[in-house]
């Protein structure tokens, strides 16, 4: 299965932003870091949309929807 | 086997992955974290599902069902399991009225599938019964 890397890249990017959000906030630019936290999150939100709507996709021709 | 196990340490990595992000105090990566690991054990047992699919249209071709009482049972499955996913989902995000509602949406759509089956069955109970 070449989808069980992407549990793997979703949270290298998750802790990535996680860090990057401590450290702004320890430098006093916590608005900085509110900008990063939810550009990450919605990165990663794209990277499962793609996937949940394969998922849908094949299940629709699987069950003749 | 291999599936089986594949699917178990999804599972488990998922888990300690999501428990070490949640030192962080950020909801929303953990989240994204949790959608992706559910869409990739849908997508691992999908392939199996298929196989146990098409022997059932086998099955049928054999006992001779006509095939659109298949095709509704087919239709109400896919329904179930689709708004079983999302409603599953949603609720793991803590939104339960919005899952109950998903919920809500499915079913009626299911009785919406069979409404002409039981018309069917109505309509032959009527010639059967002596006027």
């Amino acid at each position: 299965m070449p989808q069980i890397d992407l549990i793997l890249r979703l949270a290298g990017i998750g802790f990535l932003v996680a860090i990057a959000y401590e450290i702004l906030d320890r430098i006093n630019r916590k608005d900085l870091g509110n900008l990063v936290a939810v550009g990450g999150a919605a990165v990663m939100l794209l990277m499962v949309v793609q996937v949940l709507g394969e998922l849908f996709k094949s299940v629709l021709t699987l069950f003749h929807l | 086997m291999a599936l089986a196990m594949r699917v178990a340490g999804i599972g488990l990595v998922t888990a300690v992955l999501l428990s070490a992000l949640g030192q962080f105090q950020q909801r929303g990566l953990q989240t994204a974290v949790r959608l992706g690991a559910v869409a990739v054990v849908l997508a691992v047992i999908l392939a199996p599902l298929a196989e146990v699919l098409a022997a059932l249209d086998r099955l049928t071709a054999i006992a001779h069902v006509r095939g659109l009482y298949l095709g509704v049972l087919l239709k109400v499955l896919g329904i179930a399991y689709l708004t079983t996913i999302g409603a599953s989902l949603t609720a793991d995000l803590g939104e339960s009225a919005l899952a109950a509602k998903i919920e809500l949406a499915g079913k009626i759509l299911i009785l919406v599938l069979a409404v002409p089956v039981l018309g069917g069955i109505m309509a032959l109970l009527l010639n059967i019964l002596p006027r």
